[in-house]
């Protein structure tokens, strides 16, 4: 039987969702090997063995061997760090041996085995999620929908599956490559982090399967198409077709409004919206409740400001310079030739040092 | 009316319409329904000339918006409210009621004329009016600023001023309030507007600082913003769901209620059994005595029923209530005792469990553990009771569903019906009930293995159902219902108004909503209902609860009604006296029982449901009384098609047929040597009748030997007796039948009574208590109440005749076992 290792990257504010997903992977994926890529440094009070118990397995962004590793990071903000290294994951899995590998975002759940998605592997090197897989009919349904999906991507990558095979180490190899480049939001400029670089996976290579199955990565922005019920067997169905797998995007932010939007009188979305809200707070760790990502401070404290991680993407010489921009000696050079872009210190050194 | 209107058309852009978007016609979502839902012959067409007179007084505008029907299917108003429209209660304008002119003008409606027609031509020059005086915002002062009106237009008053009862005061302008301060302080001004949630939702209305209310009918309705969470009144539901574990505990015993000590309590139950025929020992989830609902009012007469077979009736119930198992074992759990109705104080298990062990074995002789609930309880201790009870009978009632899940109404997070799914499905898994099912099931299992239950279900949809889901192991199991009804033979002299004149609607169609405005009840869906077909016209909605329940709204008529151990059957006599047509139950899942269905047929109302109601719609499939709808979208297009017009005319000139309610269920009625199969359910009151009083007297706690002949019986009296109580078999015949008048419970009508030889005179101060007042003349003599004290100042022997008995109810789990 092919080994599949299917792996999630977060940062440590999202460690309770990733341990919602890797409960339901568990239950029904148990053959599956776990990992858990953690783009962020714990607070030392955090029990580790406790914290990623459902998981397998866990290691840390700065031990992938990325190249320059922080001066890299200081480039990029929590969801593009989060999702520039997933391509760097995808590569050291396969090289390691697994014949599969699967990604999922931390805020997704399962709620059935993945079958399918292992027999497209059979035949697929390369299997990608669109956003949406109907056609929208008005107008506001046209903008949320299909408009930014040429925005921001036409497939998902909170969902990836690779098989170990030429055409998946090659797409392996480009996309870690892609990503390391240039992995920003950026849409003006036809940059969306990971996610809109797939957007050329089907025609840079062969054997990219396409999954329409709308069981398969059901979030707000395709909703206004799928429609969930249960049957009176208690299974749960979207359009008709068993939930594979839900994406809990931005709940509790943003997220809610777009699922409200389009969820409308489909109580059933609320239902297991709230049953996520419900598991999330049951996983909740103390110890990271309120540690803030440690990319996105300098040594001394101060949160580092957007400006400033611009400046470092289009100065080459200054990624050459600084080793370590997060460390003092940048800090002090952009307090001297750039004081505008930084704000006030802080009055304590609050959270924690970075290190 | 308008304000209604105003609302309903603003349905946000891509939202589906309820109301004509179904894409199932109305035919096919009735899955029961007796009567034709359209007129069998299109009346005779008037003549051109009338409709000329009419066309003109016909607002075509108002009519299109108003009935949607019209609308869809493109029909000339005029021509259709001349020809059919005033027959089902539709208005031609915003100034012409048809159903209250054609009430109040019945020449009209003997007639059969267009009544739009007759007020035109005569009516207005006759002085008659168009419509009700005060119909019209009578209670809404005028607005000059328009910004208030707009405001005015959108709120319910009757709703503000009913829930926020601090600003109900007759100097304050309700709409003053709002605009100015209500909304600030998070008040909303209709049910159909959430201010708070609009504030949150549309942050730049919040940073406005502006009266949302007002924004949303001059422009958030057109921008296709929400006034309520989108979701519909389910989406609140859900968001209150939440496992029982997490809900707030209550302490429900009567303030410093005593805790009886073992002794205590022995005394109390030694008392309460002495010269008995049986105790029962009866679990539920709360102090019935206190309380309406339909366990509570179950209970009471099945207390009251084996106390008049002379058992003895102890009720537990938690101390603190929960709606859950109790599974905490930390400390001794308190219960509520009440004994033969009447509250007695608190007692751990342990206690009771000690004093029923303490109990001679043979008295009383028969032992019945009855459970009707098990919140609040712990299944072992429960077990422990019955054990020490040494129970002949133990029977486990299905008022519900929580053997099969802690959500005993089978609603997945309280909305959806489940149909009870296996534990590991996906519906389970998310439910905020399924995360203890196994636990809790794990609890039940062990119960029902240490006891072997008699399973008594209300209904067979309940059985069924239990059957299927529950997986427990019992000893029988069986359909036992609450009541039967008996319709009125169609000649009896209570037949209502005679036949209408055509097929007319002569006074508005009075739909009602009986019991708690719950969720789990239908609530939402009938202030929904309400909502959207109260501006039709022909209907008026009503609804029956307890006082402290009434939830006031425009277009409601709140009846206070309850029904209790003093009234017993208050609904059906306050259904009968407003005349009303049809009694919606609308509880998305299926009714153990629902007495309020057969209320309303006792009544003369049918009863509108929904699928999936268990015994509602069997009861009204069995007993062929309304309609049962496929779901929530034919429920209202039954009411906004004009069908249910139709359907109420039909059934006013068959002529309303009420019945009677005969209660003929509960554990004192239960015969477990009778076959269940053999029963069909319903138990034959006849077979239990006996004039047998089985009179006794007792002595301190011991039954005295006596003499019997005939009506005459003889008692001799142990030496230094002061005082001897004459106990009998006993009845209240208004608690068992709605026709009889007598409230009392009656238990013998002593003729005569003498102490050593010396008649004692009925108004004697030695009948001390039990007595009632001396029958009028020439009779003069007492009823007791069946446990009457006498004073005997040491007399040796006591002489009774009696003058009256009854006809008695025995209760067949007192019949020595076979």
């Amino acid at each position: 039987m092919p080994r599949t290792v299917c792996f999630t990257s977060f940062s440590l504010g999202y460690l309770p969702r990733a341990r919602v997903l890797a409960r339901t992977l568990k239950q029904f994926q148990p053959d599956w090997e776990l990992w858990a890529l953690v783009v962020d440094k714990p607070p030392p009070a955090l029990d580790r063995a406790l914290a990623f118990a459902p998981f397998d397995q866990f290691c840390y962004s700065a031990g992938l061997g990325i190249p320059r590793f922080r001066a890299w990071m200081f480039k990029h903000d929590l969801v593009e760090a989060c999702t520039a290294v997933k391509g760097q994951m995808l590569l050291r899995l396969l090289q390691q041996g697994a014949d599969r590998v699967v990604y999922f975002d931390p805020d997704i759940s399962l709620f059935q085995p993945l079958t399918a998605i292992e027999q497209r592997l059979d035949s697929a090197s390369i299997v990608l999620t669109p956003h949406q897989i109907e056609a929208n009919a008005t107008a506001a349904a046209i903008a949320d929908n299909e408009l930014t999906s040429m925005k921001y991507g036409i497939y998902n990558l909170g969902f990836l599956a690779v098989r170990n095979d030429a055409n998946g180490r090659a797409f392996a190899l480009w996309w870690a490559g892609m990503t390391w480049r240039a992995c920003y939001e950026a849409v003006e400029d036809g940059l969306f982090t990971d996610q809109k670089y797939c957007d050329l996976a089907p025609t840079l290579f062969d054997g990219v399967h396409i999954e329409r199955d709308p069981g398969c990565n059901v979030a707000s922005w395709n909703l206004s198409r799928r429609r969930l019920s249960f049957t009176n067997e208690g299974a749960l169905l979207v359009n008709g077709v068993a939930l594979k797998f839900y994406h809990f995007t931005k709940i509790n932010g943003v997220g809610d409004v777009m699922t409200e939007r389009y969820a409308a009188d489909n109580v059933e979305v609320y239902e297991i919206v709230n049953w996520y809200r419900r598991q999330v707070h049951a996983n909740g760790i103390n110890a990271v409740a309120n540690w803030p990502w440690q990319y996105g401070r300098f040594a001394n404290g101060a949160p580092v400001p957007r400006a400033a991680r611009l400046l470092f993407r289009s100065r080459p010489d200054l990624f050459d310079a600084f080793d370590d921009p997060y460390a003092n000696d940048f800090h002090a050079w952009l307090a001297r030739e750039m004081p505008a872009l930084l704000p006030p210190p802080p009055a304590t050194a609050a959270g924690g040092s970075p290190h | 009316m308008d304000a209604n209107l105003q609302l309903r058309s603003a349905a946000p852009a891509d939202a589906p319409d309820p109301v004509a978007g179904s894409p199932a016609p109305l035919a096919a979502a009735i899955l029961h329904s007796r009567f034709p839902l359209r007129p069998a012959a299109e009346p005779a067409a008037n003549a051109v000339h009338g409709l000329d007179i009419v066309a003109a007084h016909v607002d075509a505008e108002f009519y299109r918006a108003c009935y949607r029907d019209i609308a869809r299917d493109g029909l000339d108003p005029a021509t259709h409210y001349h020809r059919q429209g005033w027959r089902e209660g539709r208005n031609p304008n915003a100034g012409f009621d048809t159903v209250f002119y054609l009430q109040r003008n019945a020449d009209v409606a003997d007639a059969g004329l267009d009544p739009l027609m007759h007020y035109v031509r005569h009516g207005r020059a006759g002085g008659r009016l168009a419509r009700a005086p005060n119909a019209a915002s009578a209670a809404a002062p005028h607005h000059d600023d328009r910004d208030l009106a707009t405001v005015a237009a959108h709120m319910d008053l009757e709703y503000y001023r009913g829930i926020y009862r601090d600003i109900d005061r007759p100097d304050l302008d309700p709409v003053e309030h709002f605009h100015r301060a209500g909304w600030r302080e998070g008040r909303n001004p209709s049910p159909w507007f959430d201010t708070s949630y609009y504030l949150r939702a549309y942050p730049d209305i919040r940073e406005a600082g502006i009266d949302p209310l007002l924004h949303y009918a001059l422009h958030g309705r057109a921008e296709g913003r929400h006034p309520l969470p989108p979701g519909g009144y389910r989406r609140g539901v859900v968001d209150c769901a939440m496992p029982p574990a997490d809900r707030p505990m209550g302490y429900d015993a009567p303030e410093s209620a005593p805790l009886l000590a073992a002794e205590d309590l022995l005394d109390r139950l030694r008392g309460a059994c002495a010269g008995a025929r049986g105790l029962v020992v009866a679990a539920s989830h709360d102090r019935y005595v206190d309380l309406t609902g339909g366990v509570q009012i179950f209970i009471a007469d099945e207390q009251s029923l084996f106390n008049g077979d002379r058992f003895a009736y102890l009720h537990i119930a938690p101390a603190i209530a929960r709606l859950t198992l109790d599974a905490t074992t930390s400390q001794p759990a308190t219960m509520q005792l009440v004994i033969d109705g009447r509250f007695a104080g608190l007692a751990t298990y342990a206690t009771l469990e000690a004093a029923l062990a303490a109990l001679p074995p043979d008295q009383p002789p028969a032992r019945v553990f009855v459970v009707h609930s098990l919140f609040g309880h712990r299944t072992a201790n429960l077990a422990a009771i019955a054990q020490a009870l040494r129970a002949t009978s133990c029977c486990f009632w299905l008022h519900d569903y929580a053997t099969v899940c802690e959500g005993y109404n089978l609603l997945r997070d309280d909305t959806a019906f489940c149909h009870a799914p296996a534990a590991d499905s996906v519906a389970c898994r998310i439910c905020v009930y399924g995360a203890t099912r196994a636990g809790y099931r794990a609890a039940l299992r062990a119960l029902f293995t240490a006891v072997p239950f008699d399973v008594l279900a209300p209904s067979r949809a309940a059985l069924d159902l239990w059957l299927r889901a529950a997986g427990l192991p019992y000893r029988s199991a069986r359909v036992h219902p609450n009541c039967s009804f008996q319709p009125a033979p169609p000649d009896a002299g209570n037949a209502a108004a005679p036949a209408q004149a055509g097929n007319a609607l002569r006074s508005h169609v009075r739909v009602a909503f009986v019991g708690y405005p719950l969720p789990h009840k239908g609530w939402p869906l009938f202030i929904e209902l309400l909502r959207t077909a109260q501006p039709l016209g022909p209907y008026r909605f009503y609804h029956f609860c307890t006082a402290a329940n009434r939830q006031p709204m425009a277009g409601l008529v709140s009846v206070a009604a309850q029904v209790d151990r003093h009234d017993r059957f208050a609904m059906v006599a306050a259904l009968a006296a407003h005349e009303i047509d049809l009694v919606l139950v609308l509880s998305p899942w299926p009714e153990t029982f629902s007495y309020v269905t057969y209320e309303a047929f006792a009544a003369g109302a049918d009863v509108v449901a929904l699928a999936d109601s268990g015994n509602v719609a069997d009861a009204i499939r069995g007993h062929d009384r309304g309609v049962v709808l496929r779901d929530d979208a034919a429920l209202l297009r039954f009411f906004t098609d004009f069908a249910a017009v139709h359907y109420v005319i039909a059934l006013r000139q068959g002529q309303r047929r009420p019945g009677t309610i005969r209660l003929v269920g509960t554990t004192a009625t239960y015969d477990p040597a009778t076959p269940a199969a053999a029963a069909g359910g319903v138990v034959d009151l006849d077979r239990l009748a006996t004039t047998d009083p089985l009179l006794g007297v007792i002595a301190g706690d011991a039954p005295l030997a006596g003499v019997r002949d005939g009506d005459c019986y003889r008692f001799g009296l142990p030496p230094g007796t002061d005082r001897v109580r004459v106990v009998s078999r006993s009845l209240v015949p208004a608690a068992t039948d709605a026709a009889a008048a007598e409230r009392r419970r009656l238990g013998v009508a002593v003729g005569s009574l003498s102490l050593d030889g010396e008649i004692i005179p009925p108004d004697d101060a030695r009948l001390l208590s039990g007595w009632h007042e001396p029958e009028p003349e020439p009779a003069q003599w007492r009823w007791t109440d069946g446990n009457a004290t006498l004073l005997t100042g040491g007399a040796r022997r006591l002489d009774l005749t009696l003058a009256s008995t009854l006809r008695y109810q025995c209760c067949p789990l007192g019949e020595p076992s076979r």
